[in-house]
């Protein structure tokens, strides 16, 4: 359904072009639900915004919508798609809704938009939404501005807005952020109910990944390391950032892999991203790998083999 | 209107309130406490050691008249009642209350300024929202760079210039005045437009260079915020993200600068006044200033803090009115 084959994301800077997603290539199928993890600035949130023409950066590959290729597609065509076909949640902030205009008029938007609905429309559709997330009194929340919204609902208000016009595929950019665990769980619980929407969700919450996704993609400095089904995946990570990240959760001990991921400016060199950090780093580490195709399994590592 | 917008808009109103007041002791309270006789100050000095020698009864009279007997206290409750009642003093050059000469050079300063501010408001919000709406255009590069040019350039050196082009070369304006006397109607009208168009002009172009950027830098804001990557991502087309995302967004840091500006504008323009000879509330404050009016000039700083104090009233006012966070008195939280 969406295919992406090979995509880089490049920015011109004033020190140079950088290049924060580097030949990714993922597929998601219909109604399936993919997590990207990875860490802040390890390009997932770069690589959603290109999947809807918004980041601004340059972009190779190919990225497939129902076999159309997005990549370059005029904007007037884009934007068709946006809110109807693809739908974005986008990373739950406080600047993520407009603090000037009413909460039930953003997320009766996209309905105006693309089904031409009477703005009065909209709105009754927008209080039914909010309804469906367990807004009390929907129809007050509806008149109210942004900043009146706990974090919580304007996760939800987020969800609601993104899911109004009934979109195929959901692209998410960390929904639970700023969230506390019964928040998280109740996400978790929304995502994987959506009917017939495929979803592509990005994040660094590992618990949040294993309760949602089917398949996983680790994304490390603008990289895939790994893909595998989720199961497999949190059973035994084949890639040493992946096993890294692993052990950090609370009940492996918090064992954080050492040091920090490369900076943008710093993707240039031959070797594998990850081999200043890794335990497992050897002599072939000099030399960048390829994603390495182990059954279900890609892993971009010289020594996955080993460790399987 | 909850308790707690009563606590804060009265809370507002009494910075205000207390604000004139302290102006208004402080123009008391200066002239008495500077060194010598505050008579010394208002008369000036050659007279005020011609009449302590020739005629002391005359200052004595003049004492009474500036309300300079009695204790301070007294004088001071004097002062206080007298203002309430919209009592300023007499004009020591020409013995005119201070309020009549001041509320008729307002009303020619508001003339030539109203004009220059509504059409350097219009003008600043299209040009400054069309340079950020596509900054980095070619558009943007000529808006931004004019505007700075102008920007850079003094008022008083912009009315000179303007001076020298439209007037001495070209001879299409008066060289200054508020008009020719001696005509009613339509033709007082055409000539009053003549002798205001080159000033409020001048004080538009530098106004226009100061707003320009403005509502630019706003704009380019709330281009890039997150709020409209999400708008965008809903499919909005591009002309509802600027009219409903961004526009709005961009107008309240702009509603509030420009109409701050309205108060300090009228005490502005005096090097304006001054050049076209336009006779308005700046010539009046540099006309005390040179001939040592002191009435003239404590009511007109005075009125002047109260144009200060009533457009920022009016600022906070329509942002409230614009900005539902600013009526909930809370700003982002992050």
């Amino acid at each position: 359904m969406l295919k992406l084959e090979s995509v880089s994301v490049s920015f011109p800077t004033a020190g140079g072009v950088i290049q924060p997603v580097d030949k990714v290539s993922l597929e998601v199928e219909k109604g399936g639900r993919h997590v990207l993890i990875g860490e802040t600035g390890s390009g997932k949130s770069v690589l959603l915004t290109s999947l809807l023409g918004l980041s601004g950066g340059e972009i190779t590959g190919h990225i497939f919508w129902k076999n159309r290729e997005l990549a370059g597609l005029p904007e007037t065509e884009y934007a068709k798609i946006r809110g109807r076909e693809i739908a974005y949640i986008p990373q739950n902030g406080a600047g993520s809704l407009n603090p000037l205009m009413k909460i039930g008029r953003q997320i009766g938007e996209p309905l105006q938009v693309h089904r031409g609905a009477s703005r009065k429309e909209a709105l009754a559709a927008a209080v039914e939404a909010l309804r469906e997330l367990d807004f009390q009194s929907p129809e007050y929340w509806a008149r109210q501005y942004p900043h009146r919204l706990s974090g919580g609902m304007r996760q939800r208000v987020l969800v609601a807005m993104g899911t109004i016009a009934g979109g195929e595929l959901l692209l998410a950019d960390e929904p639970t952020k700023g969230l506390d665990t019964d928040r998280r769980e109740e996400v978790a619980r929304r995502f994987r109910q959506f009917p017939g929407t495929a979803l592509l969700c990005v994040t660094h919450d590992l618990e949040f990944a294993r309760a949602v996704g089917e398949r996983i993609s680790v994304l490390y400095a603008g990289q895939i390391v790994e893909t595998a089904p989720a199961a497999a995946f949190f059973d035994a990570p084949l890639h040493p950032y992946a096993k890294s990240m692993i052990r950090s959760l609370p009940e492996h001990g918090f064992q954080s892999a050492k040091g920090f991921a490369p900076s943008h400016r710093d993707y240039g060199g031959l070797g594998c991203r990850f081999a200043e950090r890794c335990p497992e780093a050897g002599d072939a580490c000099g030399k960048s790998p390829p994603l390495l195709q182990f059954g279900e399994r890609q892993v971009r590592c010289w020594y996955a083999a080993g460790s399987e | 209107m909850s308790g707690n917008h009563v606590i804060r808009y009265g809370g507002r109103l009494l910075v205000y309130a207390l604000t004139i007041w302290f102006v208004a002791s402080f123009n008391f309270f200066l002239i008495r406490f500077m060194p010598g006789d505050p008579l010394e100050h208002l008369v000036g000095e050659e007279d005020y050691l011609y009449l302590t020698t020739a005629h002391p009864e005359v200052l004595a009279e003049l004492e009474t008249a500036y309300g300079l007997d009695g204790s301070l206290f007294q004088q001071y409750r004097t002062y206080l009642f007298h203002l309430a009642r919209g009592d300023l003093g007499q004009s020591y050059k020409n013995g005119v209350p201070v309020l009549t000469l001041i509320l008729q050079r307002l009303a020619r300063t508001f003339r030539l300024i109203l004009p220059a501010v509504v059409l350097a408001g219009a003008l600043g919000i299209v040009l400054g929202a069309a340079a950020g709406w596509k900054a980095g255009s070619r558009l943007d590069r000529w808006i931004s760079g004019i505007s700075l040019v102008i920007y850079s350039i003094p008022g008083y050196c912009l009315g000179m210039l303007g001076l020298m082009i439209f007037c001495f070369w070209l001879g299409w304006a008066p060289t200054g005045g508020i008009s020719s006397g001696g005509l009613t109607g339509a033709a007082y009208a055409k000539d009053a437009l003549w002798h205001m168009a080159l000033p409020a002009g001048v004080l538009t172009l530098s106004k226009l260079s100061y707003n320009i950027p403005l509502m630019r830098s706003g704009v380019l804001e709330a281009r890039e915020a997150d709020y409209t990557l999400t708008a965008r991502a809903k499919g909005v087309r591009s002309a509802q993200i600027l009219f409903c995302h961004v526009l709005p967004n961009a107008a309240v840091p702009m509603i509030a600068v420009y109409t701050m500006q309205l108060g300090l504008i009228v005490s502005g323009s005096m090097m304006l006044e001054r050049l076209f000879n336009w006779d308005g509330m700046g010539l009046l404050v540099y006309k005390a200033i040179n001939g040592n009016d002191y009435p003239v000039l404590q009511g007109s700083l005075l009125v002047l803090t109260v144009c200060v104090v009533l457009s920022n009233l009016l600022s906070d006012v329509l942002c409230a009115l614009f900005d539902p966070r600013i009526r909930d008195g809370v700003w982002d939280e992050g």
